[in-house]
């Protein structure tokens, strides 16, 4: 048996002979280089894409080098009582907490909050029990496609067209919207262009989520100094604390049991839980580190975002699409979607829109591509460039630790994948987003809303789980006697 | 649009369920083999579960069933080739009643080596 043994539990070693991918894995930093290069060279403006490009390869590098993923920090909580990317996650909420607040204060803050509403636990509930079907999160499943996994690249698929289907669907399903949304939508006086009242999806957003209100909590707090608004009301008290809190609730319900059970020293109070907190922040080197380098470089994407669009002179990445020419993608603002941060999902759907509006449909008529985000080709989508190089980044990782693996699911898995995938679809579009846009990067910003999407999507996941046990338990007891121990 | 959904709908969930419907492989049986692990030495392997091809998930569950009914002392080998469930299962281990052993690499992946402890969880 090949076999190079680790006594470090989940060390990995490298397969006896077989070279590393250094070759291949800088094959894939060149070609990105080398899109960089080349369309820079071609028009300067490309730097604003690039910009997009390069955090999303650094968010792939982290993502797979951590195993970040929402997915598994919910399931291995509930599924078999690890919480070790749980405590990741939290690790990450809180650094890119802290440097939103910088960016924020200084004036330099691209975000805006989502609307407070119960849609969000709705759209977290559907998106966390996809999650859970499929294996992985949104940016989770990134990542796995840069691995080589092809039940990551379905997920990805899955949920992209879903998006696509969920926005346009009307017929039959415009009897099923409340009139209020109706009556509210039509009097939104929107372009006759857009018809706002058909379709479900563009009743839900103007007759719905237009009337809520959106805020952040150093907003709530009345801070007018805007240092004290961001790092007080938004990073403190809508990051800090809550994640402090849940760490706290994780080691009580998770860790504490078996860290005092393994103990060889006395019990000394406090001092004796504390340090079994740090244990459980520490347990996972390569969680604890990926989390850290990740909320860090969440946080200068913004600042880099905004200083670029000052720098060129631009609110949105549409006015630099128009002023090279190409206008086709284009909504009818002649914007294009562009947040200025990380954010999965909505440039998937607009990849998605591309192909189906190549084969004939027409998806300008509603709200979400026809109003804002646009439908630009993904060679012009500067987001879509951001997921790309996120599964090249997670390519070029794994490529190097001898981790890329070109995976084909079995049936079963496949049939999963896509079907967790379009609950993913539909939770994201209900939800304003993934575990990225509606949460990591709204809870991280001092909105509230975050949490709420937080608290669906964990239930989503508990759900999962529990439906996932008790599928995989029935299949055991069909073969029971096959394991004769 | 709303009759290509229709038109998709139906066949795409009667075929999710025919495949769903489909029995699980027991990825685990008894076997009767010696690996020498570094640190370990010679060890006698009494079960073998293969994963490969499967999500982190189904992994890790399973893992934890098949861990539950292994009597103490029996060690059992994990071969799967998802990362994530690589660096799970040792974590998950103590809270089973379980030691981890080694974890090797192999040409498909990974094999994790765990020991069933006397001491239940």
């Amino acid at each position: 048996m090949n076999q190079v043994g680790c006594e470090i539990p989940g060390a990995i070693g490298d397969v006896p002979g077989r070279p590393r991918n250094t070759a291949a894995a800088l094959l894939v930093l060149g070609a990105f280089l080398a899109i960089s290069l080349a369309t820079y060279a071609a028009d300067h403006r490309f730097i604003y894409f690039s910009a997009y490009l390069w955090f999303g390869f650094i968010y792939g590098m982290c993502l797979q080098y951590g195993r970040f993923c929402m997915a598994s920090a919910i399931r291995d909580l509930f599924a078999v009582g690890v919480p070790r990317m749980a405590v990741g996650i939290m690790i990450a909420v809180v650094l890119f907490s802290i440097v939103s607040a910088l960016v924020t204060a200084t004036g330099h803050s691209e975000f805006h909050p989502s609307p407070i509403g119960m849609y969000s636990v709705v759209g977290g509930l559907l998106f966390g029990i996809g999650m859970v079907f499929t294996g992985g999160c949104a940016s989770g499943s990134l990542y796995k496609t840069g691995e080589g996994s092809v039940a990551a690249l379905l997920v990805v698929l899955s949920l992209s067209f879903t998006q696509v289907a969920v926005v346009d669907a009307g017929g039959w399903l415009n009897h099923l919207v409340p009139a209020a949304w109706t009556a509210s939508a039509a009097a939104k006086d929107m372009p006759a262009v857009l018809s706002v009242t058909d379709g479900w999806y563009d009743q839900f957003t103007a007759g719905y989520i237009w009337d809520l209100k959106a805020t952040t909590v150093g907003e709530v707090l009345g801070f007018h100094n805007p240092f004290a608004a961001a790092f007080i009301g938004n990073a403190f008290v809508n990051s800090i604390l809550p994640s402090l809190l849940i760490l706290v609730g994780i080691y009580a319900g998770w860790y504490r049991k078996s860290y005092l059970r393994g103990r060889k020293e006395p019990y000394r109070g406090l001092a004796t839980e504390l340090g079994g907190l740090w244990s459980m922040v520490t347990a996972s080197h390569r969680t604890a580190v990926a989390g850290l380098i990740l909320g860090v470089a969440a946080g200068l994407h913004m600042w880099v975002s905004q200083h670029l669009q000052q720098r060129l002179g631009i609110d949105n990445a549409g006015e630099l699409l128009k002023a090279m020419g190409h206008r086709a993608g284009l909504s009818i603002q002649d914007t294009v979607f562009d947040p200025g941060y990380f954010y999965i999902t909505t440039q998937e759907a607009q990849g998605a829109a591309w192909v189906l509006e190549r084969l004939g449909m027409n998806l300008r008529h509603n709200l979400f591509f026809g109003l804002d985000n646009g439908v630009p080709s993904p060679l012009l989508n500067p987001v879509l460039w951001m997921s790309f190089a996120l599964v090249g980044g997670s390519a070029m990782m794994a490529l190097l630790n001898n981790e890329f693996k070109l995976k084909f699911p079995p049936r079963e898995v496949a049939v999963w994948a896509i079907v967790g995938g379009m609950l993913m679809g539909l939770g994201a579009r209900i939800g304003l987003g993934c575990n990225i846009g509606a949460f990591f990067a709204t809870v991280t910003n001092g909105d509230p809303s975050g949490w709420i999407f937080g608290l669906g999507m964990t239930a989503g996941g508990f759900i999962g789980v529990k439906f996932f046990n008790w599928w995989i338990e029935r299949q055991m007891a069909r073969e029971a006697g096959a394991l004769d121990l | 649009m709303s009759s290509v959904l229709n038109g998709l709908f139906k066949p795409l969930v009667e075929g999710a369920w025919i495949a769903l419907r489909r029995r699980w492989p027991h990825p685990g049986h008894a076997v009767s083999k010696t690996v020498n692990l570094r640190g370990a030495g010679a060890v006698e392997v009494d079960v073998e579960c293969d994963f490969t091809g499967d999500t982190c998930l189904r992994t890790n569950l399973l893992t934890k069933m098949i861990l539950d009914h292994c009597p103490p002392g029996s060690v059992t080998e994990i071969a799967t080739d998802n990362i994530a469930s690589v660096e799970t299962i040792p974590f998950m281990l103590p809270g089973h009643g379980c030691a981890h052993l080694a974890t090797i690499r192999t040409e498909t992946g990974w094999s994790i080596y765990v020991r069933k402890e006397n001491t239940r969880k």
